[in-house]
């Protein structure tokens, strides 16, 4: 019994000499708050899993503000960055990665569209916040954050500067009231331009806001939703009797539910992009339900769309055609689905 | 009925499960620690995956030479969700040179990165980049542990040349003329083929009704799937839009035996000739195939001067010139009178844009 007694005193007295070694309680898996090139994990020493995921939601905020806007539009704009010498910096670069925007490594400062980022911490009137600042070009975005028990929350509006679509930016804060609490804070976008508003509202967080953490929506998901709001918000809305019909191509998808093309639609995409002309306009018609409403057929059409772009052809040359009743399809069918273009010329 | 175990076996189990709590904290301890590396959301996806020993180093080799194919300061190459191994290698090797790195949720982009490593027929290794529609491909040996090009840089989709002594394996082979050495070859055919793209223009559409079911058909499918005027009756053509604001710069007729298809030494001849002037930023090639007069094969005029135009594209395309510089046009009636275009011949136009 005694020797049974000195073995388990052994082992609990090695236990927070081991703890101390492996550092265990305060290292979280940094990999999901990490760029995916040229990343420095060791700026993240130390730091809990809390804050990360403050400065990961105050990323995505400025990330999501900065993919509307027509300067920066991540389609068009390749982004040059330098390796991170911060926990921020290294959150900010994966959040422009998961943006979809095209991310060149430089030495130094070169190029057009240089990340600078920065985070200053302030004593204000309204105690201790946070500010962070996100510039790319001409464009700055700015907001203050304050933290308390439940989480990080705005405490300003967040400021854009040296863009002229900035009042057309559309804030989802639901990742901040998902952390809970019983707070208030104020969203909306203020310009340099006072030709330029935007809405400004107050949002009320509560208790019942709280979200499991494997239920809240992750910055993937809500970069890519954002991003493709944006651009089903850029196509041309247009008289077809304008308009005389050239060529017509049906892509087919696989199935119901992909996002991949395959090279097949690829190559008909990039052959109907040669023969543009100023002035067309390309109609993609993805819907085929009978009530109008299909998000996965908005999914195909946005992704014919970015496709169209890849090919250097703007936005306002590519409209989405209304719904059209083709055929019955039960929601659990997955077969595959037809994507009909049509190339349009304006009449002279 | 339970069964009661001797004192002296349930002490024993227990330091058993004191020192395996301890075990298990401990490695816990450990795993929580460590800084995982950072692969990507989907890094693991395909865990049977396995790569080839040295296959870094030729995926790196045929990587080196993109420099001179893609200018890496203008360009972004796109990688899609899923990455493998090779892919995050070839991420880290393409950031180095200079290229913007663009992650995708599907297969966006026009230089949407696919890497392959594959034994081929011979049985030996093989790294295949694809980058958009420009494919590279080279085979390598090992020599005395180390990897080593077997074979020369095969490059498709693009005419340009490069120097492959600059390549990173360049100067193990330096010596060796045949390996040190690039070839020109036709990409990878797609899988389920090209959605055809049809015509809509009124006039077609009027021209159909207006037309005898006897007549030569106003339309019909080139070898890219799409729909092209039959040029008897539209002496302009489909792609007039494409090319009139270009400059001729060279022209080759090659006349084909009757009812043949066959290209012959002389054609390819005269092919690589026009080749030698061609300039893949600026010009495009339009082939012009022509069948006209009486024809006693089933596909008639139609089948032939489409199949001649096909047949020089092929060509062209096994040459390295991109799908995109060539437009591939036809003209065919079963009167040969008064005709622009020679009875059974293609008519190649190298057409280059002055800026």
């Amino acid at each position: 019994m005694n020797n049974i007694r000195r073995q388990i005193a052994a082992v609990f007295l090695t236990m927070p000499i081991l703890a101390l070694l492996f550092g265990c309680q305060s290292t979280p898996d940094v990999e999901p708050y990490l760029p995916r090139i040229n990343s420095t994990a060791d700026t993240m020493a130390g730091m809990s899993k809390a804050e990360l995921d403050n400065l990961q939601l105050v990323s995505t905020n400025l990330v999501s503000a900065l993919l509307q806007l027509r300067e920066t539009n991540p389609s068009t704009t390749t982004l040059q960055v330098s390796t991170p010498g911060t926990a921020f910096g290294n959150l900010m670069i994966r959040a422009l990665e998961e943006a979809g925007y095209s991310v060149q490594h430089v030495s130094a400062d070169q190029g057009l569209n240089y990340v600078r980022y920065g985070k200053r911490n302030s004593e204000t009137e309204a105690g201790f916040v946070v500010d962070y600042d996100l510039s790319i070009g001409k464009v700055t975005l700015r907001r203050e954050y304050i933290t308390n028990r439940s989480g990080i929350f705005p405490s300003s509006l967040m400021s854009i500067v040296g863009s002229q679509s900035a009042s057309t930016v559309v804030l989802d804060d639901s990742i901040f009231t998902e952390q809970g609490g019983n707070d208030l804070f104020i969203s909306g976008v203020e310009t340099d331009n006072a030709s330029q508003r935007s809405e400004i509202k107050t949002v009320q967080v509560k208790d019942y806001d709280l979200t499991p953490d494997d239920k809240r929506t992750t910055q993937q998901i809500l970069l890519g939703n954002t991003r493709k709001q944006q651009l089903g918000r850029t196509v041309a809305s247009i008289n077809i009797n304008d308009y005389t019909r050239m060529r017509r191509a049906v892509l087919i998808f696989d199935t119901r539910t992909t996002n991949i093309m395959g090279r097949g639609n690829k190559r008909a995409i990039s052959l109907l992009a040669r023969e543009y002309q100023p002035n067309d306009v390309y109609s993609i018609t993805a819907c085929t339900d009978a009530d109008g409403e299909d998000e996965s057929a908005f999914t195909r059409a946005v992704r014919v769309q970015e496709e169209f772009m890849g090919h250097e052809i703007p936005s306002k040359a590519i409209t989405f055609a209304p719904c059209i009743r083709a055929s019955f399809r039960h929601t659990s069918d997955n077969s595959p689905v037809p994507v009909t273009i049509e190339q349009l010329r304006r009449k002279n | 009925m339970i069964k009661t175990l001797p004192l002296s076996q349930r002490l024993a189990g227990a330091q058993h499960k004191v020192i395996a709590a301890a075990l298990l904290l401990l490695g816990a301890a450990s795993a929580c620690s460590s800084i995982a590396p950072n692969l990507g959301a989907n890094a693991n996806a395909d865990a049977n995956n396995t790569l080839a020993p040295l296959s870094d180093q030729m995926l790196e080799d045929v990587l080196s030479v993109m420099p001179q194919l893609i200018e890496p300061r203008l360009n972004s190459i796109q990688f899609g969700p899923n990455v493998d191994e090779l892919d995050i290698i070839a991420a880290r090797t393409l950031a180095k040179a200079g290229y913007g790195i663009q992650r995708v949720t599907a297969d966006q982009g026009i230089n949407f990165f696919i890497a392959n490593q594959f034994k081929n027929e011979a049985g030996i290794n093989t790294m295949r980049v694809s980058i958009g529609e420009l494919e590279v491909t080279r085979v390598y040996a090992t020599e005395d542990g180390n990897i080593i090009p077997a074979g020369p840089f095969e490059l498709a989709g693009t005419r340009i040349t490069i120097n492959p002594a600059l390549s990173l394996l360049g100067s193990t082979v330096s010596n060796n003329a045949i390996v040190n050495n690039v070839e020109y070859t036709s990409i990878a055919p797609i899988d389920g083929g090209i959605p055809t793209i049809s015509l809509l223009s009124n006039d077609i559409i009027q021209g159909v009704v207006d037309q005898a079911t006897t007549a030569p058909g106003l339309t019909s499918i080139n070898s890219t799937k799409l729909e092209v005027k039959n040029r008897f009756y539209d002496v302009a053509g489909t792609f007039s839009n494409l090319i009139n604001d270009r400059e001729r710069v060279a022209r080759e007729v090659i006349i084909f035996p009757n009812d043949s298809m066959r290209l012959g030494e002389q054609g390819k001849q005269r092919i690589n000739k026009l080749l030698n002037q061609f300039s893949e930023a600026s010009d495009l090639i339009n082939v012009i195939g022509c069948s006209n007069g009486t024809t006693r094969l089933a596909i008639g005029n139609e089948g032939l001067a489409l199949g001649r135009a096909n047949r020089i594209t092929e060509e062209l395309l096994t040459l390295g010139v991109p799908n995109r510089s060539i437009l591939d046009d036809a003209c065919w009636s079963e009167d040969s009178t008064g005709v622009d275009f020679p009875n059974r011949g293609v008519v190649i136009d190298l057409m280059r844009s002055e800026t």
